[in-house]
Order: structure tokens, then sequence, then C-alpha cells
């Protein structure tokens, strides 16, 4: 009865609390039909996963299959394989990538403000803007046997190397190309978290005597810190998703045994090997469902560590 | 004597194709006369608009001020609307729009039997009326000729839904075989001292394109030429398949279904190409490139020989064309030769192919009336008028007829205008592998330079069969069977490791794989 009673109150409390700010809640309500719509609304879709699905009877139509789906799933190589790769990409890109816009927008922020810093800024953010279909072609045509680097090779003396071929260097290939491309734009969040330090702290500092690389250590590193443990949390979220549109202009058959990734792997056997919805939905699935385990352990992770101050949830 | 043999064959087979497909002839019973006037029942007097997607064609290029398009409106009044697709993405495009009911009411489609099962079992096509063999009766010449009409009206309890466009009305060989030669730099190799003639083996072949990109006798600069290009799937043909006819796929050994990749001789294939790669001949590059651009190398003047399956609609018509645009001031029938790659035995390994490529399908949900339309004006299309009003257009417009000779009407630019009718695939029942064997405007010298390459590999070839009751298998496990043996073999012949070695490893990989899929196979076919 007691219980009862709380919930009641806490309802009651909600509806007060919603009603006396029904100007805030009003701005949110579009971003709230939004995810509704086209976020929550289509989940329906991955009953796909354990279903034999048939278009002209739609998603609920669809006669139920159980697991057949997943038991097919498991039995194929190439899923083992393209998990493993997705993982060791993944991991890989926050080992050597995550730091890289943070340890820019430390290093830029000691910049005098003129036209040094902006020109450098621009420079770097830059690449962002190139699609990777670009990209790609640009590095190929680099690093093909015939391309500008081998021929320099060769005429110093060097023997041609089959760089695009080489399965040891396709992956450091990647995670340099993405630095390239993308730290720039990565390290804009970091520049906005150091914009937000009040200077009070940097003159005070000064006053005390501190250097540059004190200041830094001591104010602006703890400063930023929570946006780097947000950002941290939401790449370990996003491990599944090891970066489709880079690897999938990139590779080249001779390098599919550890280029290929979950996303490729999708890709491929949804629209180039055969038409089975239910197979590609329960692997999408599955990368979803991991994809979330890990969001979620790593924010409990975060939260322990840091005694309950940093972490999303 | 062998060879005058095949020159007297090939110039009877260009006869009698030639002889079969006049353009007066008219067996249409489509309502309509082959002279344009509309019969008495008037079927068409309601104009019908119709979407059709194809590759080739261009929705900023409008296609109503074409005399082609003016004279089949005249008679099947209708109007297009185009849905144009790219060669890279069109099988994946079809794949979306199918599943995601956005079809275009004809659609040009990549026939895969198996996606065609599924289709018909999911009710994503509009069925052919009963009738159509009556109705249509070029179209039925047609299917006929495809020889898959009956499997493809298995699946569909007795209804067809899909109209392959047939290769060959009159093939140029006793069976279909594939098209797949070396196209090499024959002034290069005059100047070098090699003449090669219809069929060359795999050795003399790789000799040849070793002293081109030594010597260099087309100037591009010292180790700059690359001597063969091609597609892997081609150059794998070339090398591969002399050692295993079925290096990369399930058949049938006479006892058994087996896995051709897991043979030993397989493997002496891919140790031969490994060879052929490691002397440098072949392009180091060829697994990196997208599409068809490994062409461009050849076209160039960077590569010697090209190894691609060449038609003699290809061969006269769209390669020496590509040449002739990049290499202006060069005769493109003077510098390119074609020739069959065959063993070191002087046998080429040859593969039985379909005798159709590609095909239309119709939207379910189209009506009965528009269905009818299209599929009139098809049938008009398979008439030899019509083949000659697609592909050479109408006299007086696109082109005037000189005594024998057809002078085609250029534009400002020199070249003959860009026509949708002709490039869109809908209006291709009849591929333009056919039309070239009749094609007024090719010399029958220019065209019997293939037909020589396609006898010269029928008179000493092994030969792949094609296995229908494999092909038309429809199966659960067999459905969902994909193994790419292509890359398979590129990983392999790239690989830094023991050739060996890594090719047990893929085999033991994929094992799992196609394990059920022999079982089910020799179980559905065999009773075993």
């Amino acid at each position: 009865m007691a219980k009862q009673t709380k919930t009641l109150s806490a309802r009651r409390s909600l509806w007060k609390e919603i009603l006396r700010n029904k100007y805030i809640y009003l701005i949110l309500l579009p971003g709230l039909i939004y995810y509704i719509i086209f976020a929550y609304g289509p989940m329906y879709g991955l009953t796909i996963a354990f279903k034999d699905y048939n278009v002209r009877e739609g998603i609920l139509g669809s006669p139920w299959n159980g697991i057949d789906n997943f038991v097919r799933i498991f039995r194929d190589y190439e899923f083992y394989l393209a998990l493993k790769n997705t993982l060791i990409i993944s991991f890989s890109r926050i080992l050597f990538q995550f730091p890289v816009p943070i340890i820019l927008a430390l290093l830029l922020n000691e910049l005098k403000e003129g036209i040094y810093k902006k020109t450098l800024q621009t420079v770097l953010t830059f690449p962002n803007f190139l699609s990777w279909v670009v990209v790609s072609s640009i590095l190929i045509n680099l690093l093909s046997n015939g391309g500008a680097i081998n021929n320099l090779l060769n005429l110093m003396g060097f023997p041609r190397q089959d760089f695009l071929a080489n399965s040891q260097i396709f992956r450091p290939l990647l995670y340099i190309t993405d630095i390239w491309k993308s730290a720039g734009w990565g390290s804009i969040i970091y520049l906005a978290a150091i914009s937000a330090i009040s200077p009070d702290l940097y003159e005070a500092a000064t006053i005390d005597g501190a250097g540059k690389f004190q200041k830094m250590i001591s104010i602006t590193w703890p400063s930023i810190r929570p946006t780097v443990v947000v950002m941290l949390i939401l790449s370990v979220g996003g491990v599944m998703n090891a970066g489709f549109d880079q690897i999938f202009n990139m590779e080249n058959p001779a390098v599919r045994p550890v280029s290929d990734i979950l996303d490729t792997y999708i890709y491929r056997i949804t629209f180039n090997t055969g038409t089975d919805f239910g197979f590609s939905t329960g692997v999408g699935l599955f990368k979803s469902l991991i994809n979330f385990i890990l969001l979620v352990t790593f924010d409990k992770i975060s939260r322990i560590i840091s005694g309950h101050t940093n972490g999303i949830f | 004597m062998k060879k005058a043999l095949s020159v007297l064959l090939s110039l009877a087979c260009v006869a009698l194709t030639a002889c079969s497909q006049s353009p007066g002839e008219n067996s249409s019973n489509t309502g309509v006369s082959t002279t344009g006037e509309t019969s008495s029942e008037d079927r068409f007097a309601e104009k019908i608009v119709f979407s059709a997607s194809s590759v080739d064609v261009d929705s900023n290029v409008s296609y109503f001020d074409e005399a082609r398009y003016k004279k089949l409106n005249e008679m099947f009044n209708f109007e297009i609307e185009f849905v144009p697709v790219a060669w890279d993405t069109w099988a994946e495009r079809d794949r979306i729009w199918i599943n995601s009911g956005d079809m275009p009411d004809v659609m040009f489609w990549d026939l895969n039997y198996n996606d065609y099962v599924k289709y018909v079992e999911q009710g994503l096509l509009k069925a052919f009326p009963d009738d159509y063999a009556e109705r249509y009766p070029n179209l039925a010449k047609v299917l006929e000729k495809t020889g898959v009409e009956e499997k493809l009206k298995e699946a569909g309890d007795g209804k067809l839904y899909v109209l392959p466009n047939v290769t060959y009305q009159n093939l140029p060989t006793e069976v279909a075989i594939d098209s797949t030669v070396a196209i090499y730099r024959k002034d290069w190799a005059k100047q070098l001292g090699y003449e090669l003639g219809p069929t060359t083996t795999m050795d003399e072949l790789c000799k040849m394109a070793k002293d081109m990109m030594e010597k260099d006798p087309g100037g591009n600069g010292d180790g700059k030429t690359i001597g063969i290009v091609g597609a892997p799937y081609n150059l794998y043909h070339t090398f591969v398949r002399p050692f295993n006819d079925n290096f990369e796929r399930i058949y049938n050994n006479g006892t058994e279904y087996v896995y051709g990749p897991f043979e030993d001789a397989t493997l002496d294939g891919i140790k031969n190409v490994k060879s052929v790669f490691e002397s440098g001949v072949i392009d180091p590059d060829f697994y990196t490139s997208k599409g068809i651009e490994y062409r461009d190398k050849f076209f160039a003047g960077k590569a010697g020989v090209l190894i691609e399956g060449c038609s003699v609609s290809h061969y006269a018509v769209e390669f020496t064309g590509q040449f002739g645009e990049a290499n202006p001031g060069l005769d493109p029938f003077e510098c390119m030769g074609i020739t069959a790659v065959t063993d070191n035995e002087g046998v080429y390994h040859a593969q039985n192919t379909m005798n159709y490529w590609a095909s239309s399908i119709f939207n379910a949900d189209i009506d009965d009336e528009k269905m009818d339309r299209i599929l009139s004006i098809m049938d008009y299309i398979a008439t030899p008028e019509g083949q000659y009003l697609v592909y050479l257009g109408v006299e007086g417009e696109d082109y005037v007829k000189e005594g024998d000779e057809y002078v085609m009407t250029l534009d400002a630019n020199g070249k003959e205008p860009t026509s949708q009718i002709k490039n869109y695939y809908w209006t291709k029942p009849i591929l333009p592998d056919d039309w070239a064997l009749v094609d007024p405007r090719i010399d029958d010298e220019k065209r019997n330079v293939v037909l020589d390459v396609f006898k010269a590999k029928e008179a000493n070839m092994s030969i792949a069969m094609l296995d229908y009751d494999y092909t038309f298998l429809s199966s659960p496990e067999k459905n969902n069977f994909a193994v790419d043996v292509t890359a398979a073999i590129t990983q392999v012949l790239l690989s830094q490791g023991d050739l060996e070695n890594e090719w047990d490893q893929w085999k033991a990989s994929v094992e799992p794989k196609v394990t059920p899929v022999l079982k089910e196979v020799n179980q559905e076919l065999l009773g075993k």
C-alpha cells in the first residue's frame, strides 16, 4: 500500500515537473518524435533476424524460423574472420587514433591566436571533407606498383614493393590515413572543451609561476578529462563499426583476410552473393548487441574507476 | 587446309545467319504490321507511360526527337520514364528495388536462378500471359534459342516470369562457349617478329608479352610497358583453367558431385599463374583494378595484351572504337589482333555458357495492358525489321543506303548521335552479339577475325559443360552457397607465404560450407 502511494506521488511530481517546464519539454518534443519514428519505430524490423523473410508478406507476415539464421551465421568461417578483424581494427583505432585529436587540441591550444593558428586548423580540418572514394583513389595511385612512391623507390635503386597487397601494411595504412583525414576534425570537440575553461585559472597559475607544460598538465587536462571519458565510452560503444567507408574503398582481394570487417561482410552477403535479409539482419543484430554490451560495460567501469564522476548513463 | 576450312565454315555460318534475318521478313502477330500500320482492333489507341531501367542511358538526353522512337511510337503509342543505372552497381540496385517493392515497370536484370525462384515464390514478378507464345511469336523464338525456357517455367509452376536476352540466334559454334581471348598489339608483335594465328599457347603468349615489356615497341620508356592486363577471373580462365576445367565450381565427375577448387589439378593451375605472375608478365597491379579500368591500360598503349571476353560486336565496334579514340591516327584493325590462348599442347579449355545474358523482368503490380504493350514493342524489335530499326535506325534519318553500303548520319563532331532507344537494354531481347553477325556495316573480313577464333577454339577443345540439373536445382544449402574462388586465388597468388600451405588453409576454412552443399546436391540429383 505504501509502495503504491509512493509510485502515485512520484507520477504526480513528474507531471508537475513537466507542466512547470512545459516550454522546455515542447522544445524537446520534435527530437523525441524523430527518435520514436526513425529510431525506435523501425526496431520491429529486427524480428527479421528470426524469420524466413518474405517481401510480399512483409516483416510482420513472414514466418518465424527460430534461430536458423544464427545457426548459419555461426557456421560461416567468413563471419568469424570478419568478427576477428572488426575487433582488432577497432581496438587498434582506439589505441592509436583516439589520443591523436586530444594531443592535437592540446598543442593547438598552446599556439597564439592569429593567422598561423587559423591556417593550421583549416589545413588540419580540410581532409575530413574529402570522401573515402577520393582518398582511396589517391592512395591507390600513390602506392600501386607503378605509383609515385614505387617510382621514387625505383629511382633510388630500391626494389618495388607491393604495398597494396601486403597484409602487414594494410591495417597500419588504415590508421595512418584515418588520422590524417579525421584528427583535425576530431580535435574540434576538445578545443571547444578547452575554450570553456576559465582564463582565471591560467592567470592564477601564471602568477604562481607555472610554465606552459605545467598549466597543460594541471589545468587543461583535468578540465577536458570528462569530455575525453565520454568520447572514449562512445568509441568503445562503436567498436563493432570499424569503418566501412574507408575499408570498402581501400581493400582488395589480396588483403581481405585482414580487411574484411562485419560491415563489409554484411554488405557482401546482402547485395553481392544473394538476397537473404534474415541472415543479414541477424549479423547486424549480433553487431548491435555486442556494441550495446560494450557501451554499458565500459560506462560502468569508467564510473567505478572515477568514483562515479565520469560516465554517460 | 584447316584454316581454309574454318574460313569457309565461318563464311557459311555468316551467310546462313544473314539469310535467316533479312529485314523484309515479317512474322509479327502483335496486331502491328512491319510497315507500321495498326490493325483494325487498334489495341494501342491509348498512350501508355512505363518506367524502364537500364545501363548506358542518360536521363539528361531526350529521346523524343529520335527517329527510332518516333517510328516505334507511331506503332505502339508510348512514353518511357528513364531509370538509369550504373554498370558497377546495377545488380545491387536491382536487388534493393525488387525487395523494397520499388522496381520499375520493366527492369534490366542479371538473371540469377536462385533469386528468380525466390522472387517468383514471393510474387514479386509479373507472370507472362499463358498464351505468350501465340501473342508474341518473335519473342517466343528468342526464348526457345536461349534453351532455358522450360527450366524457367518449371520454377514458376508452368508460368514464365522473365525474358532472358538471347546472345545468338545462330550460334557461331555448335554449343555456346566462352568468348575469352587475348587481344594483343598486332603492330608491336609484327615489329618484334611475331605473327599469331587464331590460337596461341600460354608459353608463346607470355614470351611475346615479355618481349613487348623488354623491347618496348610502343616507346613507353624503360620498364614502363605492361605485358598482360585483365580482370582476375579472365586471367585465371587463361592460366588456371588449362589445368582443371572445373577449377571454380561444383561439378559431376561421373560418379558424384565434387568441388573443383579442392582438386590437386586446381593447385597446379594456381602454381602456373603464380609463376607467370612472378615472371612479371602480368600487370603487378591487376588486383586493384575497379570495374573495367584495366582495359584502359591496353587502349592507352601501356600494355601489350588484354585478356577479355570478345564477341564480333566487341571487336568490330566497341574495342576498336575505344582504341581509335585513344590512339588517333592508328588503324585499330591493323593494331589489334585477337587469339585464343590454349594450353601448351594446343588445346583450348572452354567453358560452355548459357546462350543468354541478363534479362527483362516486370513489376508484379503493373496492369496487363501495360505489360502487353511493352511485350508487343519487344516482339516487334525481335523481328529482323525491328533489329534494323534499333541497331541502325530509320533510313533517310539515321542512315542512307548507297548501293550495298549503309552511310550513317553523323553529328557535328563526326560521330553517330547517341540513341537512347538503341542503348536501352529492354530493347535488346536479342543482344548486339547476334546483330554483329549480320550488321551490314561490318566487313566480313573483320567479322571473320573473331569467328575464326571461335572456330579454332572449337576445333581442338576440352570443355566444361553446363550441368542444367545442377544449375536449375533450388535447394536450401545450394541457394545459400557462395564462395569467392577468384578472390581466394588472388590472395594466395599475392601472399608471401608458402602457396600450398596457404591454399590448404583456405580449403580447410571453406570446407564446412562446401560439405553440406555437396551432400545435399548428391542426394537431390543422384540419390546418394
